[in-house]
């Protein structure tokens, strides 16, 4: 925790299924919000942002945009931790009351990943009086991916891992390679759990921590993590594959033409006397 | 044979080096038709490029300058111009008696160096997939320090080592470039061959005539540019022009390390360039059968065994760090977000177009929360032509430069999911 504070970004996934049961979706916003109050109260530098995405839209509920009265705090407890739950509970019901249009695919996560990070590049220029902001951005997913996002997904990993941002994971339901590769190129921790009332537990346990003080803990390895890319034509993992010279795309069998930039290749020819391969 | 007489020295009232290469990039501009010396053309009032605003302050004149320049190199990148990926390039380092000069601080050698130094990391780090190699030229001869490889390890201890190398003797350009063509011409023709001369001195002491090589560098397919410590030179001059490469002098370190820094981006790709389908292996962290072994990489450190480890598909040789070459079988082992490294050339986010303040609607910017404040550094904002949001100056910056993907078509459900995301 140290002296200089730091930045947590919180990306909530607050997709509509969370609504099928209605105890799970009071069970998940709790933890989150109670994690946030957490965060801030355990060092006075501390500072929150809080994302929220769904399959339409993302939006920073904390800091809030629109304007809010001054309320008083009657209950005795730090005022920032009531006006942090006031704006999100405002923003949120904002953001969810309304028509949903669309089917319902994925969450935007990565929008609202790519949306944090420039969060956290402004308080590194707008912050001159530290050397560093200590920033990490947290992830708590609950809905499942279709893959369709790959490229928004690996600029902001690669982005993050070049300004020092590590980005945790906890997901509740199924496993999410995806997001499992991105805590292992910024150097994050990545958890999933089963049951939603783990929640809030799973997150004071092993996210609470900032990056620093992780390496003074105990904690487990993380398990290997699948780089292998998938092939274009049937997207399956590939051990060995042919990747086109010209866009990189990757096929699992040799093809005589590349659909995603349509060159034709050059097979092999029979070589040309005196002409030495390397 | 012409010899234009360098421009260091003239400093001007600069504030920042961005002024001022903005302003000398103009007078170099200007210059090229009327062919007069440097010395016979008019006064350079640079003082004059800085405005006060009413309050009496510099600042928002140079901010504005700064912003109109980064700009203005953002919108140069762009074209859809087909790029060459896979790059094979030789750096050319000349250590010569020349390098030896104090005029970049604290010698031309050390100062080179360190620029070198952070090139290399930087182009690895963006070109995963290409692969960098180092000559040096001293004494009329040239010797080849690091081959070829994709392992920046081997050639950040090689530059190392060339902090206490002491310079002297003549460059020599011919012999240099031979070295390079003698291994870059076995390549396969669908990877970019390229040479990067770092020139400090004014001759070439050469055996035999510059353009037999050439003509062979240009038969090669190769392209050469020049970054210049001193003057310009002829020969130079007629080298890159011949082979589609870039010609520029320097005039302090900064600058130095900016044209350096350019050719870390892929250049235009030649039109004789073929392309194929190259074999590449994703290497697994987990082997059902592994036994404690050896990675291939630290054969001469000799570390402890262990099984951890990327293993190759094809010979199950056990890697620590990747990308890597495969010594056993000559497989290309990469992971999937290292090619992903290369997509910002293929799929580049377009520029944002630029509008005033007063025309946009939007009271703070999309991405960092920011409220716009009227005055210099939110004269204009930036909006995206896809999604129709918009961002502060230096979200702008950092996404076109770092991030290469545009968060707001990513939270727009129907943009986000086509491949290109432009």
């Amino acid at each position: 925790m140290g002296s200089e504070g730091c930045l947590l970004v919180m990306v909530i996934d607050i997709h509509p299924q969370l609504a099928e049961a209605e105890q799970h979706a009071h069970t998940y916003l709790d933890a989150c919000i109670s994690f946030a109050n957490i965060h801030l109260a355990s060092n006075v530098r501390n500072t929150l942002a809080v994302i929220a995405a769904n399959h339409q839209d993302t939006r920073f509920l904390y800091p809030s945009t629109t304007e809010e009265q001054d309320k008083r705090q009657k209950d005795g407890r730090l005022e920032l931790l009531g006006l942090v739950d006031d704006s999100i509970e405002r923003e949120l019901r904002s953001m969810v009351v309304g028509k949903h249009q669309g089917e319902q695919t994925e969450s935007l996560i990565s929008g609202a990943i790519g949306r944090g990070l420039l969060y956290i590049k402004r308080q590194e220029t707008e912050d001159i009086l530290s050397k560093r902001v200590h920033a990490r951005i947290l992830v708590v997913k609950i809905s499942s991916d279709t893959g369709g996002q790959y490229l928004n997904y690996i600029n902001n990993y690669l982005s993050a891992q070049k300004i020092g941002t590590a980005i945790d994971v906890c997901l509740v339901g199924s496993d999410c390679g995806l997001l499992q590769q991105g805590a292992d190129i910024t150097g994050g921790c990545y958890h999933c759990i089963h049951e939603i009332t783990e929640l809030l537990q799973t997150l004071i346990m092993m996210y609470q921590a900032d990056v620093a003080t992780r390496k003074k803990l105990n904690t487990p390895a993380p398990e290997a993590v699948d780089y292998r890319a998938a092939c274009f034509c049937h997207r399956s993992l590939v051990d060995m594959g042919n990747v086109c010279s010209n866009c990189l795309s990757v096929y699992c069998k040799a093809v005589p033409l590349c659909t995603t930039c349509n060159v034709i290749f050059q097979t092999d020819r029979p070589m040309k006397i005196g002409k030495k391969k390397k | 044979m012409r010899v234009d007489w360098v421009r260091q020295g003239r400093e001007g009232y600069c504030i920042d080096e961005i002024i001022h290469c903005n302003h000398f990039t103009t007078m170099i501009q200007e210059e090229d038709d009327p062919k007069e010396y440097r010395w016979e053309s008019g006064y350079e009032k640079t003082w004059e490029a800085l405005q006060e605003d009413e309050s009496g302050r510099l600042e928002p004149s140079v901010t504005e300058m700064i912003q109109r320049a980064k700009r203005r190199k953002l919108l140069e990148r762009e074209a859809s111009v087909r790029l060459g990926i896979m790059r094979h390039v030789y750096v050319i380092l000349d250590l010569s008696q020349a390098m030896n000069e104090q005029d970049l601080k604290p010698t031309r050698q050390i100062c080179t160096l360190k620029i070198l130094d952070d090139f290399i990391k930087e182009f690895h780090d963006q070109n995963p997939i290409s692969q960098l190699g180092i000559i040096t030229t001293q004494n009329k001869m040239a010797k080849r320090h690091s081959d070829l490889s994709n392992n920046p390890q081997r050639h950040l201890d090689c530059i190392k080592k060339m902090h206490k190398m002491p310079c002297k003797g003549e460059p020599s350009l011919q012999n240099s470039l031979e070295v390079a063509l003698s291994s870059l011409k076995h390549l396969p023709p669908h990877t970019s061959r390229e040479v990067l001369i770092i020139f400090a001195a004014l001759t070439s002491c050469d055996p035999g005539e510059v353009g037999a090589t050439l003509q062979k560098v240009k038969e090669g397919n190769i392209r050469v540019s020049v970054v210049g410590l001193a003057a310009e030179l002829h020969v130079c001059r007629e080298i890159t022009k011949e082979t589609g490469g870039s010609y520029s002098i320097s005039i302090n370190d900064l600058h130095l390390k900016q044209l350096i820094d350019e050719h870390l981006e892929p250049p235009p790709a030649s039109v004789k360039m073929d392309h194929t389908l190259i074999k590449v292996g994703f290497p697994h962290q987990v082997n059902a059968d592994a036994k404690p072994a050896l990675c291939m990489c630290h054969l001469d450190d000799l570390p402890p065994l262990n099984t951890q480890g990327y293993y190759c598909p094809q010979c199950t040789a056990k890697y620590c760090d990747l990308p890597a070459e495969c010594r056993v079988c000559g497989l290309m082992l990469v992971t999937a977000p290292h090619l992903a490294r290369s997509y910002r050339h293929l799929f580049p986010l377009k520029h944002y177009s630029e509008i005033p303040l007063e025309e946009s609607s939007a009271k703070l910017c999309y991405g960092c929360q920011k409220i716009f404040i009227t005055g210099a550094a939110d004269k204009y904002v930036y909006k995206c032509r896809n999604c129709q949001q918009v961002f502060c100056f230096n979200c702008d910056i950092f996404l076109h430069e770092t991030v290469h993907s545009c968060p707001g078509c990513a939270s727009n459900p129907t943009l986000s999911q086509t491949p290109t995301n432009n």
